[in-house]
Order: structure tokens, then sequence, then C-alpha cells
């Protein structure tokens, strides 16, 4: 899976957070062809189909034998891999790298969406296919312990799989001629080859990979699921990057290592007894080697990008916030108004969009502003609420909680951001989407946070600011006017901070750092700041959550709502406060859903399938994102007025 | 190398073997079954309704009216929360089951004396804030009650509780669920399940050494530790082998279980470990017996597993065959009403349909006339062994599963996969006493 990750960054400069995804939809064909009892009369044979508005199924070839199936999801894999890469990545060539970790997000969201809708079709779900291995199912006794000789054979075809790719890549006319287009796009154009051509090729070449890699992954894992197959990335991102996407023998010891890392704890942490009973032993090993990777990837960057690592494309579009305090005054006055008139589900409806504001926010902050690229915010949130519940079911007072919450995800978010002083970009990416997984696995699963239920309500100065009530007093709005009140002092704060000369250096970070470290900034410090910043703001939210909702799981800050937090606040605009504001009406349960009938109106099969194609939309044809592509509609009425 | 030169020879590779690329058919059919055993006959080939050919032991039986009336009064409204759609699993089964009942009450059984039933259905599409707003929008339309289906956050429970709507059935999966004081269950969930296979292994096969495997999922983590802390208690050497919920590794799991040695195995696993954990079982010549949640029995995921699956063992909560009625009248409620919902009877949502049926003939107890939360919520806290529809009899006292209040019945029943069929193991085990 991994060395599929590295083929398509050589190609394309993408690191596809889809790879996984693409590879589930392949296995989804082959499996699904193959679902029928060999010895019984069912015909089997039905290809799945992703597209929306096409008949789920359609039937190609009875009874299909493993090479016909193979052969025709293969060959399926080569397709969705050209038209990925012609419908999304490749008018995104020029594009900054958000753009493409956004539109790779978009893809996700759509295969993972659309396979979650045709495996509920089958009734038991994707867990009644019939997953069988098209490896020998022998094993080999080694000691006391049993290992599968498919796990043997997987290993010999990931190493066969990356000597032979190193020699196509390093010696064949192709391979040199895709590391010439990747170094330098014009350069290759000038000697006649065709950027786009081989674009295409290592496309195709990589879906293959990862279709057949996770067709043989779930023939000896027995899972195939979409959201967790799709989530697979996860790890081949960590070898990728510790591979530093480029080298597939690197990357290759680096998975293998990682897996056989994996194994060897969870069988030490079943045979000893010193782990404390706060730790999450699963969690542990998922976690485990993501911070390796971390620590790892901290130490191998450089504190300044080399200085042919171009900026790449036009960057967001930050509009300078006119009149913050008329705007927030307005804003806050409207949603107190709206409180006290509408009914008990609209204040729902209001507050949750107002928390996802003000997460959104930090995403703006951090990534519209300072252009490091944060997977890691909806885990700080997590992090803040779980820490507030905790402080406040020991007794600890509103708002003591809520802020002794704040200052160590701060704390945390800090040292989150002490890796983004070395890496940048895509890696710190993969970085941030490593650390949001072990403070998941780490913390959030541990069984001294397990049913976080009944917080005390908040009181202050004797006013009791409790959300839930009785009857229609439900959803109470003196909570609803306390998360108003920390959406206009985050906004407003952020305004103030785009407005001034720390603003300024963050941008200035975000365009170039070279210019800017040679401008004087410091560049680390203004990182760390944001880092800080951003975390602060996530931390604002999430300690509201505590408050606003009965009863935490770590379920609910899972690392695929961190992916739907930045995907939202791009759509948004992802370098304006507005922005952070047209993400928080679009967050599910938010205002939007009320508008659209609440949750008893007949929600749509395909709502997050559509989400992801919109997503894509949105980052080829308004890269701005909707609150600045509206801000020029109403800039060009005027002018023609 | 161009694209085309890449694509020709893949192209003609597939086009050459379609020619023989189809597997042969058998001359016979030789599918295994692994329905559950439905060996009770309603005789209701040609009957014209349900009602005219339903087994008389029935626990319905004492609202069932001798012939089928259709409801026409006025309406009593019931609500229903539910993860139908949502990034992480759909369930739309169990809204599914809630619909037949409804539609089998309100035309055979003559709905609440007359009073046809009236859906209230509600999605929480993965979403905490949803299932508040849910239960709100329940609180908003006045119902008697909800029945639960599958709602992992729960965070909609408290807002029932705080308005006094009863909450009942379903599966429960939150903490509120098997907690809260408004909430009734007539299924152990995860904690019962544990309690039950733990039972069995240490009375029946005598076993000293379990392993337990459980996903890291919070009510999981939580049933686990409660099954160690019970097991050890009856002097049992329990090792825990924890998955994490997003991709565990199954095979490192059993591995790791098999390396304790132990006399049986409970594997607490969603339905997406079923099979990984009975092919590897298979693979590595695991022998002792490995106990998994009902959800693992689901016939379609049996026949995917094929016959690594046999010899598994599964709690059921309910006794099959011959000695249940219900599961005849079920299915025969099944055939008639689910085709309009492409209803499948074997599935998740028959823990909804006992909800829905348990709540109906407590409302038929109640009267129409007196039908109210409060009125509904006082019928289940004094409830005494009173019969559960294809269940075993609840008493809503709070006092079934210790730390587990709502927990009315959460009795279990075991039955072990055998020749591709699904036979009673035990009887009922009381897993409370066990864990006294």
């Amino acid at each position: 899976m991994a060395i599929g990750l590295v083929i398509t960054f050589r190609a394309s400069n993408v690191v596809n957070f889809a790879h996984a995804a693409m590879g589930m939809y392949v296995a989804f064909a082959y499996y699904g062809m193959r679902n029928f009892d060999v010895a019984s009369t069912e015909r089997g044979g039905d290809l799945v189909l992703p597209i929306i508005g096409l008949p789920s199924r359609v039937h190609i070839v009875d009874r299909p034998t493993v090479f016909t199936a193979l052969m025709i999801s293969l060959v399926l894999a080569a397709v969705l891999g050209l038209v990925i890469y012609a419908l999304v990545f490749r008018p995104l060539r020029n594009a900054p790298p958000l753009a493409r970790v956004i539109a790779s997000l978009g893809v996700f969201l759509y295969l993972q969406s659309v396979m979650q809708l045709r495996s509920s079709e089958t009734g038991a779900g994707s867990a009644s296919l019939q997953l069988k291995s098209l490896l020998t199912t022998d094993v080999v006794r080694l000691g006391d312990v049993v290992v599968p000789t498919s796990s043997f054979l997987l290993a010999g075809f990931a190493i066969a799989a990356a000597v032979v790719l190193t020699i196509v890549y390093r010696y064949t006319r192709f391979g040199l001629a895709t590391r010439a287009a990747a170094e330098h796009e014009t350069g290759a154009m000038l000697i006649g080859l065709s950027p786009d051509r081989l674009g295409f090729l290592n496309w195709v070449i990589a879906t293959v990979f990862a279709g057949l890699a996770v067709i043989l992954v779930a023939g000896v894992s027995g899972r195939l699921e979409p959201t967790e197959t799709s989530l697979l990335v996860v790890p081949a991102l960590a070898a990728a990057l510790l591979g530093r996407l480029d080298n597939f023998a690197v990357v290759t010891v680096a998975g293998l290592a990682i897996s056989m890392a994996q194994s060897a704890l969870g069988t030490f942490q079943a045979r000893s007894d010193w782990l404390p009973d706060w730790l999450p032993n699963g969690g542990l090993r998922q976690a485990l080697p993501v911070v390796v990777i971390l620590v790892a990837i901290s130490i191998r960057g450089a504190q300044l990008p080399t200085r042919e690592a171009l900026v790449e494309g036009r960057l967001a579009q930050s509009p300078v916030p006119r009149r913050p305090l008329v705007a927030t005054l307005l804003l806050v006055g409207l949603g107190v108004v709206a409180l006290f008139t509408l009914d008990e589900l609209w204040r729902l409806a209001i507050v949750v969009s107002v928390i996802a504001a003000i997460i959104a926010l930090s995403s703006v902050v951090l990534t519209g502003y300072v252009g490091q690229i944060s997977l890691a915010q909806y885990a700080f949130a997590g992090l803040s609420a779980f820490t507030t519940a905790k402080l406040a079911l020991n007794g600890v007072a509103f708002p003591w909680a809520p802020l002794l919450a704040i200052v160590l995800t701060v704390a945390v978010g800090v040292l989150v951001g002490l890796p983004a002083v070395r890496v940048r970009g895509m890696t710190l990416a993969v970085a941030t989407i490593g650390a949001a997984i072990a403070i998941e696995q780490l913390v959030f699963n541990s069984p001294s946070l397990n049913g976080l239920t009944d917080v005390p309500r908040p009181r202050l100065f004797g006013i009791d600011l409790g959300f839930l009530g009785v009857g229609r007093d439900n959803f109470r709005p003196e909570f609803g006017v306390l998360a108003l009140v920390a959406l206009g002092v985050s906004g407003l704060a952020v305004a103030n901070w785009r407005r001034s000369s720390t603003g300024l250096r963050w941008l200035a970070v975000r365009s170039n750092e070279r210019a800017a470290a040679a401008a004087g900034i410091n560049v680390s410090a203004t990182k760390l700041n944001a880092f800080a910043v951003s975390s602060l703001l996530a931390a604002i939210g999430g300690a509201l959550l505590a408050y606003e909702l009965p009863a935490l799981s770590p379920q609910q800050f899972m690392v695929v709502g961190a992916l739907a937090v930045l995907a939202l606040t791009y759509l948004g605009g992802i370098a304006s406060i507005s922005g952070a504001l047209i993400a928080g009406l679009m967050a599910s349960g938010g205002i939007l859903t009320q508008l659209q009938g609440g949750a008893t109106a007949q929600a749509s099969s395909y709502q997050f399938a559509v989400s992801g194609v919109v997503l894509i939309a949105v980052v080829i044809l308004l890269p701005d994102g909707l609150s600045v592509g509206a801000r020029r509609l109403v800039e060009r009425a005027r002018a023609r007025a | 190398m161009s694209i085309r030169k890449l694509f020709i020879p893949l192209l003609l590779t597939t086009a050459v073997v379609g020619a023989a690329c189809s597997e042969a058919t058998p001359s016979k059919t030789s599918a295994p079954s692994t329905t559950p055993s439905n060996d009770v006959a309603t005789k209701c080939d040609g009957a014209v309704s349900v009602v005219a050919c339903a087994p008389k032991g029935s626990s319905l039986a004492p609202v069932m009216p001798k012939t089928a009336t259709r409801a026409t009064g006025t309406p009593i409204v019931i609500g229903t929360i539910n993860q139908d759609t949502g990034a992480a699993g759909a369930f739309p089964e169990l809204t599914v089951a809630d619909k037949v009942a409804v539609d089998f009450i309100n035309t055979e059984l003559n709905g609440v004396d007359g009073h046809p039933i009236e859906l209230l259905t509600c999605n929480t599409n993965f979403n905490a804030d949803l299932s508040q707003s849910c239960a709100q929008q329940m609180v908003s339309d006045e119902v008697v009650a909800v029945v639960g289906g599958i709602d992992i956050w729960g965070t909609g429970i408290k807002t029932l509780e705080n308005n006094g709507i009863p909450y009942v059935g379903g599966i429960p999966v939150s903490f509120d669920a098997a907690r809260s004081p408004v909430s009734f269950q007539f299924s152990g969930g995860t904690w019962g399940a544990v309690l039950g296979m733990g039972q069995y292994a240490i009375e029946t096969l005598k076993a000293k050494k379990i392993a337990l495997i459980y996903a890291e999922f919070g009510p999981i983590t939580d049933s686990a530790n409660l099954g160690k802390r019970v097991m050890e208690q009856h002097d049992v050497e329990v090792t825990l082998v924890s998955v994490s919920a997003i991709n565990g590794d199954m095979v490192q799991a059993l591995n790791t279980a098999a390396q304790a040695k132990p006399d049986a195995v409970i594997a607490l696993t969603a339905d997406s470990g079923c099979q990984p954990a009975m092919q590897t079982a298979e693979q590595i010549g695991f022998t002792a017996p490995i106990m998994y949640t009902g959800a693992c029995a689901a016939p379609k995921i049996l026949d995917a597993v094929g016959a690594a699956a046999e010899g598994s063992i599964f709690n059921l909560e309910a006794e099959l065959g011959s000695k249940n009625p219900d599961n005849a009248l079920y299915q025969e409620i099944a055939k008639r009403y689910g085709p309009k919902y492409q209803y499948e009877a074997q599935g998740a949502g028959t823990v909804s349909f006992r909800a829905m049926m348990n709540l109906y003939s407590m409302l038929r107890k109640i009267g129409a006339d007196n039908v109210s939360p409060a009125s509904i919520l006082a019928a289940f806290r004094a409830s005494k062994d009173t019969p559960s529809f294809f269940g075993h009899p609840y008493t809503c006292n709070g006092r079934q599963l210790t730390g587990y209040g709502a927990m009315c019945s959460p009795q279990q029943t075991l039955g072990k996969l055998k020749q591709g069929k699904i036979t009673q193991l035990t009887g009922w085990l009381d897993v409370q006493a066990f864990a006294r």
C-alpha cells in the first residue's frame, strides 16, 4: 500500500489520502464477483459500481474463477486510477498542496460512503462477503507462536514489488522520465516528455497496487469494511513517510517493521502485568508506530525548506476583516435574538453550528493563515472536552475546569507543533493525522475516561448556564449565549491577530519561509505561536462540547471527524473568518441540517457521497472557498452598478 | 511505454480467460443452511391472517384477538431512534422491524384498543447531536414512548430521561441505554453476553483459563472488564486481549490468546471481526471452544465463513425451535408484512421487533385510555417475570444486573453451530446470580 503512495507522490506530488479507499473499492469488486459458494448453483459475478445514479451492480460473468475476477478487478483499478487522475488531480497539478489534500479527502469521502451504501444493501453488510484468501492458509510454528504462511508470502510480494519498482524507476526510460517530470515539469516537457501521460500511467500503476494490496490483505485478515479499510492509509502513510515518499526499499522495510513491532507489542502486552490499567492496550499498538514516526520526521526534517522547494500555485485569498467589532456585535446580537425566539430544535442547531465554527476557526488560523496543514484540530477539541468533563466530574467548578483543560490542550498543541518547525506541507498533514490518531488511541480510549456522563452544569455568578432543560425549555438559550460569546471573542481575537503584525508574520511564513526568515521573522516561533493559538481555539470548542453533550465517547472525535472539519472549513474559505462561520453552518446537526428538516427528515443515503463530490468541485472551481467566492460576486455586482 | 501498450495486454488477457472464466456448477445443491431452527409449524399456509394461525403458546396470546381486526381510532404516537444511515455503519433493519411490527399490530391486532400506533422515526446519522435532536423531536411531538434501535452515542436518552419518556429496548450500545432510569432493555448487551459465556465456560466446560478478546470501544471495554472481574472471582485466570475498534488485527489477537493456552475463548467483536476470528482459529488449529456475540451468528456471515464456523458458540438471548412459539409467529409476521420493506427476518431487527411487541403488550395492559409516558414507566417498573416476545421474561426493577439498572432481562442462552445449523446449547443462564 505504501509503495502505491510513493508512486503517486513521485508522479504528481500528491499524498493520496484516498489511496486505501481506492483499493477498498477494487477489493469489493473482486470479492463481490467471487461471492458465491462453489458447491452451490449461485452464479455470483456481479460487479459493484461506485457511481451514483447507475445501478449498484451489473452482472459480468457467471461464477468467475479467481483469475477472471482478479483480472477484471485489476483492469477496473486501472480505469479508476485513470478517471480519478483525469477528473480530480490533473486539474490540480499546479494547485497548492492543501488543495490536493482536500481533493483526496473528497475522493476518500465519496468512495467510502458509496461503498458503505453498497455493502449495506446485502443485508448483513460487508461482514457477509466471502473473503477467501488468494494465498495458502498453511501456518508455520515458531516456538509457541503460530504464523500464517500468508504473512511471509505477503512480505515476499512487498519486497519483490519494491525491487521491481526500484529497477523500473531507476533504470528504464519510463522510470527516468517519471523522475524527470516530477523534479522539473517544464524541463521535462522541453525534452519531449509528456507529464500528463506519465501522470496517467503512474496513477494506473498505483491504483492497481492499491487494489491488489487490499485484495490480498482482506483475504488474509478476513476484514473488508469501507471505513476501516479506507483508514489503512494511515499506517501506509507512516511507512511511506519514513521512506521520504521516495525510496521504495526503505518504505517496504518500514512497513514490515511497523507491522512486526505491533505484533510483538501485542504479545508483550498480553504477557506482562506492569502496563498501567489506564493505558488502552489496543490503542497503544496503533499509536506507538505513529509516535515513533512523529519523532523520526521531526529529527529528519529541516528547519527551512530547501531553495528549490518552490511555493506552488497561488495561495488562498485571506481578506482583511473589515470592522470586526461591528460584525461581531451584529452576529452575536442576531444569534441571541434567534436563541430567545426560535424553538428548541433550532437552539440546538445554532449551538452545534457555533461550536463547529469555533473549531473551524482553529483551522483558519493554522492552515489558512500560516499554511500548516493540520488534521489534529478535532483531536485537540476532544482532548479539551474529555479533560473538562473529567475535571468537572472530579469536583473542579466552572470555569476552572474548562480553563485548566484549555491550558493543557494548548500545551499539547505546542508539543504537536514541534514537528511543524521541521516539516511542512503534505508531510505535516500526515504528521498531524498521526498525532490525532495517537491522542485518540492513547487518551480517548483510556479506560479511565470510559463512560463520562452527567457532567455538572456550568454556573457563573449564580446563573445556570446548563444546556439541558425540560420540555420545550430544553437546549437552554443561556448556554447558547455562552457559546455565542465564546465565538464572538474568538472571532474578534482572530480578526485582530490577522490585522496585527502577528498576522502579517503568519502570512509571510505561509508565502515563503525562506523569505520570511530573511526578513527577520523567527519562522519556528511564528509556527509554534500559530499552533498555540489554533489549539486554544479548538480547546474552547471542545470545552463547550463537554457541557453540550450529555455523554462523551472517543468515537465522537475519530480522525474521520478531523478530515470533515478541515474539508468543511476549506469549503467555507480556509483563510477567512467567514469561511469558519460557513463551515459551522454546514456542520452535521447544525443550521443547514435544521433548514433541511432536521433529524426526522428523510436523510438522503447519498448525503456523504454528494459532499465528497461537492468538495472536489469546490477545490477545482472555487479554490478560495465559498465565502471568498461570494465576496467576489458582490464586488463584481458593485463594480457593475 | 505508453498507456495503450499497458492496457492492450491486460484487456487481451481478460478477454482470453473470459472464455473459460467460470467455476463449474455442481450437479446438485449442497449449500448448508445456517438459519436458526424453525421447527414450529404455524399451519399458516392459506390462512387469511397471522392471527388466524398464530400458535397458542405465544407471549402475544393474551392480546391476540380471535380474528384479525384493523384499528381505526385516533393514533397513539410512538417514536423510534436509530442509526439508519451513517459514515461508520448503517442499521436500517431496526427501524424497518418496528414498521413491520406496527403494520401487524394496526392491521390485525386492532392496535391499542382500537387506536392504531403511529410510528415517528428519527435517524441519528452517526451524529451525537442528531441523537439529541431526535430525542427532543420525540418530546415536542409528545410521543408516549421511544423504541430504541442502535444509537452509538445515546446522547438523546438524557433528554428523554429529563422529560420522563420511556426508552424501550433496542440494542444497548451506550452507557445511558444500560443505566438510565427511563431505559428498559430486553437484551443484556455485551455485558450480559460476556457473563453468560463466562458462566458456561466455567460451570459447564470447567475452564480454568479463559482468554477474553474485545474491541476497544467504551461499553465493550467496560463489558470485558466486568467479565474479567467476575470470572476471576470464580478463581479463573483471565487473559484480556484487546484489539483496536478500527482495523483490529484478529489474527494477532487470536494468536496472542492461543499463547495463554486457554480452555475457552470469549470474543466480543463487532460483525466485521467474526469472519477473521473464525478463519484464523481454523488456520492456526485452535481447538478450545470459542464463544462469539450473537451478531456473528447472522446466516450470511456463517455462510461466508463456511466450514471454519463449525463448532462456534454464540449468545442468543432466545430459545430456538419448538421451545418458543414466538419464533414461529415472528417468522410468519415477517413473511407477510416484511416484503413491503424488504425486511430480512434473521438479523438485528429481531431485537427491535421484540421491543415493539413488549411495549405493545404493556400498552394493552395499561389500556388506551390510560396510556401516557408516566403510566408506561410505572408499568415497566412494576413488571415482574413479564413474558417477553421471543426472549426471557423480564423484571424491570433495576436490580437484574448490578450496575446496569436498565437491564430487565440480561439472561442468556447459548447456541452452537453443528453441521451448519445453530442448535440450542444451554437453557437460560442467570448471569446476575453468576456475577454476584
